[in-house]
């Protein structure tokens, strides 16, 4: 009899012990248009590629009230959902969205991710509406109304209504109108215009940004809502510095810090040294620092400890520029560097080179 | 920082703190700053004649107009002027900027930049963000990479321009087109003009190339309409290099080592050119029909898609954008002038066959590749022109 409860025991340790995730995983909540999305594919990755060609690392579907539950070992996921539909009036539509807490940690026990919201993609992967349907307005600038500027539409809040993530956008014309066709939701409305005139990148001093007041505004099928004014003011330099020095500059107590030179060791100033998670450097990086200092001086702070592939460049993304100086950390033939959580760590120089 | 007052005239020789420009200044004299110097929107700074700005590190960051005129901007470890989003109320003319990283950079906008000596830079001027600066009159010489950098869809008007002796290129642009690049002249340079990747189509009319180790390189799928130029004097005047589908129309090429090179699955159209002196008119290397068939795409994704950081691969793009056009194996360069000794040439049953200054599939018919040997395409050159067509381009 005793044999017989220590064998039940130690089978069920040992069939514990064999689940590969045992307790631990993620669950939540996908939505469309406000309302809890059955039938959707939540796809987790393990990096943050904008490139799904692979293969997810696994996937479930959504129940009836939008719910999801993913058993998974400790670890960092990147999570997507998608659906393919057919609307009440026979068109194919794709819903597709990112989880805007990406990564997510799955440390100990299930963890509940935030809730979020697809969206219905056009041919160009942006949000698409019909003619009759979106949101019109005017940009201005103290009071008078601002042409060419930038209205960025948002179906997510959780990152600041910053970066790429964006869902539309429309240029105001002349007269400082403009109109966005969207599908039915709930969205909020920022506006920038930079003084380069470019359409993405980091606002800096200078340049023009404002937050619709009455985010977020609610589309209904067949009316443009009329949203009226929406103003922008100038960005206060000193201001923004400060405000970065607690955005993805924030210091913190794990870091590296070294030197950017050129091959005849001459400190090479404005490179920014970028963190990634995934030995292929592609993509959006986890960290990157400030622009390196005149000295060539840099500070990279991580929000954890971990290994890290490095890379510096100068310019925030996209391919390599003729002249542009780009270099790796050479101190591991991977790039690679680990780093314990609160330790920091001199990396020495990263060697950056021209390209041509 | 330190606004400025209204029309304050800086006459103070001393080294200046961080500034930011808020209210219209003049400045006069001689000036030394050790930081970034900024003009906000709305404001205008004016830089009289005979102004001196030295700068021992920073930039001249304007936002708002800067209006200069006979003035130097100089300094060492500096990074330039720097001109975001101006319109064409921002003019500098006739200065002398030199010892920065890039003399000028506009990035967007439309400013006015004449008759300016930008000497011994990094890069002597930078014009992208589809900035439609007006760059015309200078002398770009002896910058340490590039006399000009033309990028981001910029579309500026570049005219009567003279590019020398710098150090890797003069001008190169990349997924641009220029509204108007005419009249310049390049001179005594590794590479006179860059023109690369798909996107950059400009038309490339009037100018002179003389004395270049290589006067014009397409390169990455960059279609451009070269006509009316003069090329003379350089190693290889044009060189075609990795689908570069270039029109190559009513061109002076004389006296140059090579006139044409097409390498890499180019597949160019050149017609109504003159080809006189040069020791060969034209020749292909690794350019092949079969090759670009079986590895032209995939050999091109393995290059374009790196990473910057040369590690993993970026999704593809390009090649879906533009797929290659069939080809057939052969080089359309019909209805050119081959000089009176080619065209002598051309009439004997020897040179009729395989005339000696085209190098091709005819003098060389494979290449090896992989282990493996590949057909070296040919050139279709008749019929030809029995005369010069472009007589007014001789200098």
């Amino acid at each position: 009899m005793r044999i017989s409860l220590y064998l039940t025991i130690f089978l069920t340790l040992f069939i514990a012990a064999c689940t590969p995730s045992g307790e631990t995983g993620l669950e939540g909540v996908v939505l469309f248009a406000e309302k809890p999305l059955a039938g959707a594919a939540i796809e987790v990755y393990l990096r943050a590629e904008k490139d799904r060609s692979t293969q997810p690392f696994t996937s479930v579907s959504s129940d009836e009230q939008g719910r999801y539950r993913l058993d998974l070992p400790p670890g960092r996921y990147y999570l997507i959902g998608k659906k393919q539909e057919e609307t009440p009036d026979g068109r194919r539509r794709m819903l597709f969205g990112e989880c805007p807490a990406n990564p997510l940690e799955v440390a100990r026990g299930l963890s509940r991710a935030p809730s979020f919201s697809l969206r219905e993609m056009g041919r160009d992967g942006e949000l698409s509406g019909p003619d009759d349907t979106g949101v019109g307005g005017r940009l201005t600038v103290a009071g008078a109304p601002l042409p060419r500027g930038f209205v960025y539409v948002y179906t997510e809040n959780a990152a600041g209504l910053t970066g790429p993530s964006y869902g539309a956008a429309a240029q105001s014309g002349e007269d400082g109108n403009f109109t966005l066709n969207l599908p039915p939701g709930r969205y909020h409305l920022v506006a920038r215009q930079r003084a380069d005139g470019s359409r993405i990148g980091e606002v800096t001093g200078g340049d023009l940004n404002g937050v619709y007041p009455g985010n977020p505004v609610e589309v209904k099928s067949g009316i443009i809502l009329p949203l009226g004014d929406l103003p922008l003011t100038p960005v206060d330099g000193e201001r923004h510095a400060a405000r970065r020095a607690t955005g993805p500059f924030a210091a913190t107590d794990t870091l590296l810090r070294g030197r950017i030179v050129d091959a005849d060791r001459r400190p090479m100033a404005g490179i920014s040294v970028f963190a990634y998670l995934d030995s292929r450097m592609v993509g959006k990086p986890k960290y990157r620092s400030a622009p390196s200092a005149a000295d060539g001086t840099f500070v990279l702070y991580l929000g954890d400890g971990g290994t890290y592939y490095l890379g510096a460049r100068a310019a925030l993304g996209g391919p390599l520029e003729p002249g542009e100086r780009v270099g790796t950390y050479d101190g591991d033939p991977r790039h690679a560097v680990a780093v314990a959580r609160g330790q920091e760590r001199d990396l020495g120089a990263i060697v950056v080179r021209e390209v041509w | 920082m330190i606004p400025l007052a209204l029309i304050f005239i800086l006459l103070w020789p001393g080294m200046a703190a961080a500034l930011s420009i808020e209210q219209p200044t003049v400045w006069r004299g001689e000036l030394r700053f050790g930081e970034t110097v900024r003009v906000a929107p709305g404001a205008a700074l004016t830089v009289e004649p005979g102004t001196t700005v030295h700068f021992s590190g920073g930039t001249l960051e304007v936002a708002g107009r800067l209006v200069a005129q006979e003035a130097r901007f100089t300094g060492t470890d500096w990074q330039g002027i720097v001109l975001k989003g101006v319109d064409g109320d921002t003019r500098l003319t006739d200065c002398l900027i030199d010892g920065a990283d890039t003399g000028v950079e506009a990035i967007g906008g439309a400013p006015r930049l004449e008759r300016l000596h930008l000497r011994g830079n990094r890069i002597g001027a930078q014009l992208g963000k589809k900035s439609t600066a007006v760059l015309r009159d200078s002398r770009i010489e002896e910058n340490s990479r590039a006399g000009l950098i033309v990028k981001d869809g910029a579309a500026p008007t570049l005219t009567g321009n003279l590019f020398t002796g710098n150090g890797l290129f003069g001008a190169y642009i990349v997924q641009a087109k220029p509204l108007t690049f005419r009249d310049n002249r390049f001179e005594s340079q590794p590479t006179g003009l860059k023109i690369a990747n798909l996107g950059s189509d400009p038309e490339i009319a009037g100018n002179r190339f003389e004395k270049n180790e290589v006067a014009i390189l397409v390169d990455k799928a960059a279609r451009p309409i070269l006509t009316g130029n003069l090329f003379t004097g350089n190693g290889i005047a044009l060189h075609l290099y990795r689908r570069a589908d270039a029109r190559v129309e009513g061109n002076r090429f004389g006296d140059n080592t090579l006139a044409v090179l097409a390498e890499y699955s180019s597949y160019p159209k050149i017609a109504g050119n003159d080809f006189t002196g040069n020791e060969r008119a034209l020749e292909l290397a690794y350019q092949s029909s079969a090759w670009e068939r079986e590895k032209g795409a995939e050999s091109r994704a393995r290059e374009s898609r790196q990473g910057a950081f040369g590690q993993g691969m970026r999704p593809d793009g390009g090649e879906r954008q533009w797929p290659p056009a069939a080809t057939d194996g052969t080089i359309n360069a019909r209805d050119n002038w081959w000089g009176t000794a080619g065209t002598e040439e051309l009439a004997t049953a020897a040179g009729k066959d395989n005339p000696s200054f085209i190098l091709d599939g005819r003098d060389t018919p494979t290449f090896r590749d992989g282990g493996k040997d590949y057909p070296l395409d040919r050139v279709l050159f008749s019929p030809w022109r029995d005369r010069a067509a472009t007589g007014d381009l001789w200098p």
